[in-house]
């Protein structure tokens, strides 16, 4: 019961200092502010207006946005050459593994149209850098298993984010397609989504690259690259491409033109905290509490193959790749945790699909919740299994 | 006004493979703020300043922390660099760290035939006072605000 923009003084607010309070009991702040989210929201004391709540999907698609750009830094030439063999097939073997497993249990056990299934499958993909950096910190984890799990969290954000841009538009497109043609239209109208959205991405970066040098200050340069951010969202959603691989690509290809593009990323950096946690509060609030009660077989057959798939999808990695058998046997447990970027694709499936996004965005909020309780404690067992901690 | 004119051509380099314990010897001799890393042959392939070396305070290495560059910070709780005066390290460190762990090798250089103005535009752009000046990959001078600014004033028949 309050205004717009009252709403999104709160949430700040009370975001951040709930996320201060929570974090000295040693819970994740994307934690926190999901509680708060639903502390505040329409189920609780309502202090969020109806009309931000109606536009959290718009806010996910620009948090979103940046995120993917930001993580389209990852494909830098230079830097992807460093990426150690172990992070790079650990981290891809457990995405697509978490994906296949999770889309085929949640389809085999509940018989969900398939689109359902293959989204939940790639929101499981991702984990939460945030929860296990903590406890790494926390336990002071030094050593090779750790580097690996690190870098493995650092770059599994980008691939899950890739495989949902591609799970969202094969989504979309079966669900507008239901008459007798419909896997060829799917399939050619996903192709259309991501190829647009690639050669969108270039288009931008190049003409952003040709402006950016009339850009004087970094207050300009700041200026120019919310801006260039903004006008490809706008532009993939107007041309109906992944706005997520736009912005990838868009990131992708700043980064491998000049060396002096840095700058774009280092600036955006220092604004971009507000926006991440207005979205995630906001997860919290637009949380359908009244419904949870009918969600434990979903929640069950989520929660409990991702955690077996993980640990079986970074063993493969680990295998293929040659790592030593604790980060083989191990790293899986360490990537447990789920948070960050999986709501805001919930967030943006709830606003896509009205009939089944909600489902998929309570399921998301419930398991994110479990993980992020329970996933720390298994980073902690693999961080002690690994002799690290 | 070019680069050319007014840099200086006698440049304190350090090789990838010298300590952090030269590095900071180097940094306290020469009062330098930018230090650039060659290769045998000339070839620039990173810079050091006063905040590189607070990579030592991070608890993992630069490569960790390069791949964690890109995640935005709300997702990783913000804080990946340690309180220096809280953390703990080693006293060997000192030479144990090599500059090759610590360097940065995002950085900005200018060539002998660029503008003052142009420079000027770039330091002010990447909040920086000195820049390495480059023929083709190799290091040839460094050039610093204070430079620009004395060859502004010796133009205008100040000084």
């Amino acid at each position: 019961m309050t205004n717009n923009i009252l709403s999104i003084g709160i949430i700040l607010i009370f975001g951040l200092l709930a996320g201060k309070l929570i974090h000295k009991l040693k819970v994740p702040a994307i934690t926190a502010y999901l509680l708060i989210g639903i502390a505040i929201g329409p189920f609780a004391v309502n202090l969020v207006s109806k009309n931000i709540l109606d536009n959290a999907g718009l806010i996910s698609n620009i948090a979103l946005g940046f995120i993917a750009f930001s993580l389209g830094q990852h494909f830098s030439f230079t830097q992807f050459k460093k990426i150690g063999k172990s992070v790079l097939y650990i981290s891809l073997t457990k995405v697509f593994v978490i994906w296949i497993a999770v889309t085929a249990a949640v389809w085999f056990f509940l018989k969900p149209p398939f689109y359902v299934a293959l989204l939940l499958g790639a929101i499981a993909s991702p984990a939460a850098p945030a929860a296990i950096m903590m406890v790494i910190r926390e336990y002071k984890a030094k050593g090779t298993f750790t580097d690996t799990l690190i870098g493995v969290v650092a770059i599994d954000d980008a691939w899950g984010l890739m495989l949902f841009a591609f799970c969202f538009s094969v989504a979309k497109n079966i669900y507008y397609h239901t008459a007798g043609s419909a896997i060829i239209a799917s399939i050619t109208g996903a192709l259309f989504e991501i190829s647009g959205a690639l050669i969108l991405g270039g288009i931008v970066a190049w003409v952003f690259s040709r402006l950016s040098r009339y850009a004087s200050s970094q207050t300009e340069l700041l200026i120019y690259a919310i801006g260039f951010v903004m006008l490809n969202t706008g532009l993939a959603l107007f041309f109906n491409v992944s706005l997520l691989l736009a912005n990838m690509m868009l990131g992708a290809v700043l980064v491998n033109m000049h060396r002096e593009n840095y700058m774009v990323f280092e600036t955006i950096r220092s604004i971009d905290s507000p926006l991440y946690l207005l979205f995630f509060v906001l997860a919290g609030a637009s949380l359908h509490l009244g419904k949870l009660g009918h969600m434990g077989l979903i929640v069950a057959v989520y929660t409990l193959t991702r955690l077996p798939a993980a640990i079986l999808g970074a063993a493969v990695g680990g295998f293929l790749a040659k790592a030593s058998s604790r980060i083989t046997k191990y790293i899986g447990w360490g990537l447990a945790p789920q948070a960050g970027v999986a709501l805001g694709m919930a967030l943006v499936v709830k606003s896509t699909f009205p009939e089944t996004g909600n489902f998929i965005f309570d399921t998301i909020v419930v398991t994110t919740i479990i993980y992020e309780l329970i996933g720390p404690l298994c980073t902690k067992f693999a961080l002690s299994k690994a002799g690290e901690i | 006004m070019r680069v050319g004119d007014v840099m200086q051509k006698d440049v304190i380099t350090v090789k990838r493979s010298a300590t952090l314990k030269a590095l900071i010897e180097i940094f306290r001799k020469y009062n330098f703020h930018t230090i650039p890393i060659v290769e045998e042959d000339g070839r620039i392939v990173g810079i050091s300043n006063f905040e590189t070396l607070l990579k030592v305070f991070q608890p993992y290495g630069s490569e960790i922390s390069r791949l964690l560059r890109p995640v935005p910070k709300l997702l990783l709780d913000d804080d990946i660099e340690e309180d220096i005066v809280l953390s703990e390290i080693s006293s060997d460190i000192g030479r144990l760290l090599l500059v090759d762990d610590l360097m940065e090798t995002s950085f900005v250089t200018v060539e002998e035939s660029d503008s003052i103005l142009k420079t000027r535009s770039l330091m002010r752009m990447q909040k920086i006072k000195q820049l390495p000046v480059v023929r083709g990959d190799k290091l040839v001078g460094i050039i610093s605000l204070f430079d620009i600014i004395m060859a502004v004033f010796r133009d205008k028949g100040v000084i």
